[in-house]
């Protein structure tokens, strides 16, 4: 308890924390319910995800907006899935684009507007999407995403080139060069 | 496949593709409001620190407090003028008052400095390897129980001298104000004229002890809260009976307790519906409790009104260890331990706020036959006090007409005069002076 008291070391990240719990609390739960189905999971993983907020409140913009959004979702979306993965027991599985991956991408036809390349990123499947995001919106290292996922470093750079790899797979599909 | 020229593009399309990602996620309104487990809520406060859920009891107690403190303030500035003995006792009497009134609102504080209490000694329990969870039960059930006992004690014992001297029970009965607040002093006061204090404590102390401990009770969290609502409506029925209230105290006391039934809203996180119909009814509730016609008033304010008698106390100087002396008719009686238990009990039960200050030696002209006289022999503070009691008097319209006069060694005298015999607890004295 006493570490997590420490955890948030001054006034004004307690506020922040504060309002990122009011304002994505309900969204958070909403990600995380959708993928694991059932409440007790959904409310675990939201907690891991604010644990992980903690750790980068330093990174997150000092009023709360799309980016602190995006982060939120992202992390709940990422340590959801790998929950999900768990629960289906496929913990020690390869990453494998034949692998029975739960599509949880967004709908492909709400992606109307934007260009090719955001169009193709925003359409990954999540797990791809919310990595990209992290480490290109977020600007954050492989050490640190491999803390907020809960994963090692050698499997989020896997994960980072698989992303990759499906990214450039999709635009080649819509005619982008590479 | 140029991973270069692949990490560019991602860079410069990331943020669009953000907005386009977040744009097919619900937003704040159109998701509805889960209600998370007490074991979720309780895991989040801590990360947060302890600040979150403070906010919540500031905002339970923050206007509540406010209404109280503007309401009473104008009381004492008509009071003050009147009865200068008031003045002296001002913060003592205020404080128990404030105390009193405000116990809906001082519930929470305690339990709330009770639970981290608790919680306090489970850690140290642990770090000492006692291991066991019932130290810290024990000890946290054992804290209003010996609270209580103290009261009870102090209220209705002759407390052995030793105790009365102890630097605790001073702190306790002697008036250190907050620290009387704090403790849930006028909780325990409460105690013994309604029972509606103690629930509000059993209610609080589940409610919060069960969230603590991480149990899942949701089904019966909601039934407490509204046996907490019952209690609070309750307690707001004897306070509203108070005969000194303004209006408009009134009207702030129900704001604060529409306020903190809004709270409680909060802290159960009800979905938006119920929340509504939560809030219509703590007002509904509310302004029908304003406006209600209690037919047991009669009942309910006595049991409230010796809290303001307090002042009596203060000038009882060594109240409930002095030896006394009753002078009456001549002669000489010095009272023997119950008689002497029984005359303190009585003296602290005198409603200061049903007598009059009067003009001097009006007293001094009642027969010296119908007067008692105590001497209080307190080796610092001597103190002779003269108490008269009248045979009632039949007015024009046939009533009895009662008279209790009160007067001190500076020549201050107070007279009550009226057609309540409730008022004049003297019988027995007069009784124990034959």
């Amino acid at each position: 308890m006493m570490i997590w008291l420490a955890a948030i070391e001054s006034p004004e990240d307690s506020l922040r924390f504060e309002a990122i719990y009011k304002n994505y609390r309900d969204l958070m739960y909403y990600t995380a319910r959708k993928i694991l189905g059932n409440d007790k999971d959904a409310e675990d993983i939201v907690h891991d995800a604010f644990v992980a907020v903690i750790d980068c409140l330093d990174r997150l913009p000092a009023e709360v907006g799309p980016k602190t959004r995006a982060f939120v979702v992202a992390v709940t979306e990422s340590r959801a899935i790998d929950l999900y993965r768990r629960r289906k027991k496929l913990a020690f599985a390869e990453y494998d684009d034949g692998m029975a991956i739960p599509d949880f991408a967004c709908p492909i036809e709400r992606l109307a507007e934007g260009n090719a390349v955001s169009r193709a990123i925003a359409a990954l499947p999540a797990e791809y999407r919310d990595v990209l995001l992290l480490r290109f919106d977020m600007g954050l290292p492989v050490r640190r995403l491999a803390g907020l996922l809960g994963k090692k470093e050698d499997a989020v750079y896997k994960l980072i080139d698989r992303a990759r790899k499906r990214l450039a797979a999709e635009l080649e599909k819509e005619g982008v060069e590479l | 496949m140029d991973e270069k020229k692949l990490d560019l593009l991602i860079e410069q399309s990331i943020i669009e593709a953000r907005t386009l990602w977040l744009d097919t996620l619900p937003h704040k309104g159109e998701l509805s409001r889960h209600a998370f487990s007490p074991r979720f809520r309780m895991r989040i406060r801590r990360m947060a620190g302890m600040r979150y859920t403070l906010l919540y009891f500031l905002k339970l107690m923050g206007l509540g407090v406010i209404a109280i403190l503007l309401g009473y303030l104008p009381i004492y500035l008509a009071i003050i003028p009147m009865a200068p003995m008031l003045f002296v006792s001002f913060t003592r009497h205020f404080v128990a008052i404030l105390g009193a009134v405000s116990s809906v609102f001082v519930a929470p504080i305690a339990v709330y400095f009770l639970q981290h209490l608790w919680r306090w000694l489970g850690e140290w329990s642990r770090s000492r390897e006692m291991g066991s969870h019932r130290v810290t039960v024990a000890t946290a059930m054992s804290l209003p129980a010996l609270t209580a006992v103290a009261y009870a004690l102090a209220g209705h014992m002759q407390l052995p001298a030793w105790v009365a001297e102890s630097t605790l029970y001073q702190m306790f009965e002697g008036g250190i104000g907050p620290f009387r607040v704090l403790a849930g002093y006028s909780i325990f006061k409460d105690l013994f004229w309604s029972g509606g204090a103690l629930l509000w404590l059993l209610v609080y102390t589940a409610v919060f002890y069960a969230g603590n401990r991480g149990i899942s009770f949701r089904p019966l969290l909601r039934p407490l809260y509204l046996m907490a609502l019952a209690a609070g409506l309750y307690e707001g029925a004897v306070v509203l009976q108070l005969p000194h209230l303004l209006p408009w105290f009134k009207a702030g006391y129900l704001l604060g307790l529409i306020w903190m039934l809004c709270g409680l809203a909060d802290l159960m996180e009800l979905k938006k519906p119920a929340q509504a119909i939560w809030r219509a009814a703590a007002l509904v509730l509310a302004v029908a409790l304003m406006f209600a016609d209690l037919t047991d008033a009669d009942e309910i304010a006595p049991r409230v009104m010796p809290l303001f008698a307090q002042g009596v106390e203060d000038i009882f100087p060594g109240y409930g260890t002095a030896p006394i002396e009753m002078r009456c008719g001549g002669r000489a009686v010095v009272l023997d331990e119950v008689q002497q238990a029984e005359v303190w009990r009585l003296l602290a039960t005198i409603d200061l706020g049903a007598l009059r200050e009067t003009d001097s030696e009006e007293i001094g002209q009642w027969s010296s036959a119908m007067r008692i006289t105590l001497v209080i022999r307190d080796p610092e503070k001597p103190c002779i006090i003269t108490l008269a009691k009248v045979p009632p008097r039949i007015d024009g319209a046939g009533n009895r007409i009662y008279r209790l006069g009160l007067s001190f060694e500076n020549g201050e005298e107070y007279v009550y005069t009226g057609d309540d015999p409730a008022q004049l607890p003297l019988d027995l004295l007069w009784d124990l002076g034959q």
